[in-house]
């Protein structure tokens, strides 16, 4: 059997969950095999968790340098285009495992649209935007501010939820998550709804109500629009009741012990026919990737699996923190 | 910034330049989006200007003021 990641416990079950694992769990238990416990990679193209992930981070960090350090606007927005400069370069390293300077080349993202280039862009177009934002950041009661903070909440039967939050802010009177995503298509009011049911929304505003006592609304969410010669950005918001909540603990705290169950059983017997498969899922979201592998009689479909689908170069882990 | 110079500083090892660098490349793409912002206003007020103009050229074929309609 594989390695599992540290998120497993020794039966073999995940006990670290996050929003990219439930959303495995929820749309098919034999996806959520493939993906979470034999660390398959679902073939989606990095450029866009690479982009993303870098674009989230500078403004993550401009938000910490404004609010804990003090940083003026300018001296905050030179600091994070230096540093994403640095971490879209692939330089040489020395034998400490240090870069060296005057070596190596810029990362190719391999995208029209999502190059390096427009990556600065975006992000200096997104701060000048909203330089001038009217709202605060979250003070926590230990004086802390939200801002950058990755989670661990332990719920009920020993269960973890894991997430990163880029900060929490109040607006117009309210409490919001304040959450960062990218797309290469056009934006509209439109582009929202796909959010008020989703895992990950939901995820965030639970966690925060429950970590930070307070009346959290649900998330302010920034799109940002990257177009080869421009960017452009939309806010909106997706809200969650009390009661809204708590149904969506009741049913991910069910999918979970049902996963778990399922996990419980390969563990014991190595067979992955014991994750049942979700046949209304193959056609989501263009075909499930994994569709391939499904289709292949039974006797040979592990075989056809590890020959053709490749593991992930990096565990998928809730509980490692950005 | 010519755009020579701002492909320079994409081409250059971000650990070998200095502040300075980093100003000039961040006005570049302020001055960038502002000449967005404008060309974009003036794309919106054209579109505006014509819808204007057939709305006045449909209201002459019919024969009826706009004066008359309440918005």
């Amino acid at each position: 059997m594989n390695q599992l990641p540290s998120s497993f416990d020794a039966q073999g079950a995940q006990f670290a969950w996050d929003s990219t694992s439930l959303k495995d769990a929820f749309a098919c238990p034999r996806l959520y095999f493939y993906t979470m416990i034999g660390q398959y990679s679902d073939g989606q193209s990095s450029v866009h968790l690479v982009f993303g992930g870098l674009y989230a981070k500078a403004l993550e960090t401009y938000h910490k340098l404004t609010v804990i350090d003090g940083a003026t606007h300018d001296e905050a927005l030179r600091s994070v285009v230096r540093t994403t400069m640095i971490e879209s370069w692939v330089h040489n390293l020395d034998a400490n495992k240090e870069r060296r300077p005057g070596t190596g080349h810029a990362l190719e993202f391999h995208h029209a649209a999502k190059t390096r280039e427009n990556l600065i862009r975006t992000i200096i177009w997104y701060l000048e935007e909203f330089k001038n934002s009217d709202f605060k950041t979250l003070i926590a009661a230990d004086g802390r501010p939200a801002v950058e903070f990755s989670f661990k909440l332990e719920v009920d039967n020993n269960i973890v939820l894991c997430g990163h939050n880029d900060r929490i802010v109040e607006y117009d009177g309210s409490l919001f998550v304040q959450d960062q995503k990218t797309t290469g298509g056009t934006v509209s009011a439109a582009s929202f709804e796909a959010y008020d049911m989703d895992i990950q929304m939901s995820l965030y505003t639970f966690a925060g109500r429950a970590i930070y006592s307070a009346p959290i609304k649900g998330v302010m969410i920034d799109i940002a629009q990257i177009a080869v010669g421009f960017s452009r950005f939309m806010r909106g918001f997706t809200y969650r009741t009390e009661d809204q909540l708590e149904e969506f603990y009741v049913n991910i705290m069910a999918k979970i012990k049902e996963i778990r169950y399922y996990s419980i059983r390969y563990a014991q017997t190595g067979d992955m026919e014991v994750f049942p498969m979700n046949f209304t899922a193959c056609g989501n979201y263009g075909g499930c990737p994994f569709r391939k592998v499904c289709r292949q009689p039974r006797q040979f479909r592990k075989k056809f699996l590890d020959s053709n689908v490749s593991k992930r170069a990096i565990p998928w882990n809730p509980l490692i923190e950005r | 910034m010519s755009e020579n110079s701002i492909t320079d500083l994409f081409q250059t090892d971000p650990l070998l330049l200095t502040d300075r660098d980093f100003d000039a490349l961040i006005e570049h793409y302020r001055k960038n989006r502002l000449n967005f912002n404008i060309a974009t206003k003036q794309t919106t007020s054209t579109a505006a200007a014509k819808k204007v103009e057939k709305g006045n050229a449909l209201a002459e074929r019919l024969n009826i003021s706009l004066d008359d309609f309440e918005v």
